[in-house]
């Protein structure tokens, strides 16, 4: 959607606060809102000048049932939802662990399988192999919390990551960094470099890098520079399995 | 009303994570949200359910409150009415026409069931500025806007409770939001 001009901005501003910007524009326009802190300004303006009209509805006392199931899904995610360092911490490994243990149960149901299966009988089969570049994996990075957003673009054959960003992730850039982790089939982080601190960036991939049967990405919080120690050091921010797109 | 100040507290209580600051945010606001929510969702099972989807969200969103986002309650009544537009329309999906499909809506021409039941509502003391803007718009740009605001009609809905064609209705729509951004100003 092309929104520079300003009396369209406008427009569409109004129609989202009213209600009369439907479907799929509707969502359209919910996902600029996200990155475009001007029209985040717009529909603030008229969320403000049409406020007056809240006072034409008529206060209605809810059942009390609505507070016994809200109060009894507040207790169930307390902790996810107020983490301190400490629990983020802890949650970090246990998301390395959970994604190593998930991966290593793909692994081991694929093993049974190959076991199980018959030996396949001989045939010679004329395969055609398409002189093409392959597809790349792509995975929709989305921090909580934050506007920010990055599409990575992974190409193992051209050893090529690309990352394109939108929205600006809080981060003390002098004392902090991003750092990209693909996770392997063994459950194990791989560094793939530091994220740039805005935008897009192209980065080649590490020396001996192999890409993963079904790849993770993750990005976490670390040190200035990148992680000290080559491993994830600071909290995960984000997670997203990388599909090949086929 | 509900004390805006008080309600400031309850909520930057409720965002440090304050349980009872919580419920008593829920008493002095639920009515009210749950008042807009049984206006636009008609349903009283629909409007307990926005209800309580809203407050999960205050709970985790509490600490985005901000003063500049105008009063408390403003804010909250602000998630209740996008969460009743959203639920809406999951609930009663439309059936979506072409844009150019103007003729179709006439086939709900008689079962127009009259209009706007809340468009005084504006005449209300207190709306000001608002209030006057609203006045210097065509009646059908008025009972258009009010009725989107109030009913959560979408453009096809409108066109039946109006018994006007769906572009006629989408124009009073766009020209009564023109003309309430130049009377409201910059």
């Amino acid at each position: 959607m092309r929104i520079e001009r300003p009396r369209l901005k406008q427009a569409l501003s109004a129609a989202y606060v009213l209600g009369t910007l439907e479907g799929r524009a509707r969502r359209r326009f919910e996902q600029l809102l996200a990155a475009r802190a001007d029209l985040r300004e717009q529909v603030r303006w008229w969320e403000h000048r049409l406020a007056p009209l809240q006072d034409g509805f008529v206060p209605q006392a809810p059942h009390e049932r609505v507070w016994a199931a809200i109060d009894r899904q507040i207790n169930a995610s307390k902790t996810a939802s107020l983490p301190t360092t400490a629990e983020r911490r802890l949650r970090l490994w246990r998301t390395w662990a959970l994604l190593a243990t998930a991966a290593c149960a793909v692994l081991a149901v694929g093993l049974v399988r190959e076991l199980d299966r018959p030996p396949p009988p001989v045939q010679i089969v004329r395969v055609e192999v398409p002189v093409v570049q392959p597809l790349p994996y792509v995975a929709l990075l989305r921090p909580g919390e934050s506007e920010a957003q990055w599409l990575v673009t992974l190409s193992p054959e051209r050893r090529l990551i690309r990352i394109t960003g939108a929205g600006r992730f809080p981060l003390d850039r002098a004392r902090e960094s991003l750092e990209l982790w693909v996770l392997g089939d063994d459950g194990q982080p791989r560094s793939l470099g530091v994220m740039p601190a805005d935008g897009d960036a192209e980065m080649p991939m590490p020396r001996g890098l192999t890409m993963p049967a079904r790849p993770t990405l993750a990005v976490s919080r670390e040190p200035a520079g990148g992680s000290p120690t080559g491993l994830p050091t600071g909290p995960v921010i984000t997670v997203s399995p990388a599909q090949r797109a086929s | 009303m509900a004390d805006p100040e008080q309600l400031a507290r309850l909520l930057s209580a409720t965002a440090g994570g304050d349980q009872r600051a919580f419920r008593h945010l829920y008493d002095a606001s639920g009515p009210h949200l749950f008042g807009l929510l049984l206006r636009i969702l008609k349903r009283r099972d629909w409007a307990e359910e926005a209800l309580q989807d809203c407050f999960l969200k205050i709970w985790q969103k509490a600490d985005t409150y901000a003063p500049d986002k105008g009063a408390p309650l403003t804010w909250l009544m602000t998630i209740a009415r996008y969460r009743a537009l959203d639920l809406l329309r999951a609930k009663r999906p439309e059936v979506e026409l072409p844009e150019d499909g103007e003729d179709a809506s006439m086939q709900f021409a008689d079962d127009s069931s009259g209009i706007d039941p809340q468009a005084g509502a504006v005449e209300q003391e207190g709306m000001g500025r608002l209030a006057e803007c609203m006045r210097g718009l065509q009646d059908e740009q008025r009972r258009s806007v009010l009725l989107a605001y109030y009913e959560g009609y979408t453009h096809q809905e409108l066109a039946r409770a109006l018994n006007a064609p769906l572009g006629t209705v989408k124009s009073w729509v766009r020209r009564g939001l023109q003309r309430l951004r130049e009377c409201l100003g910059e």
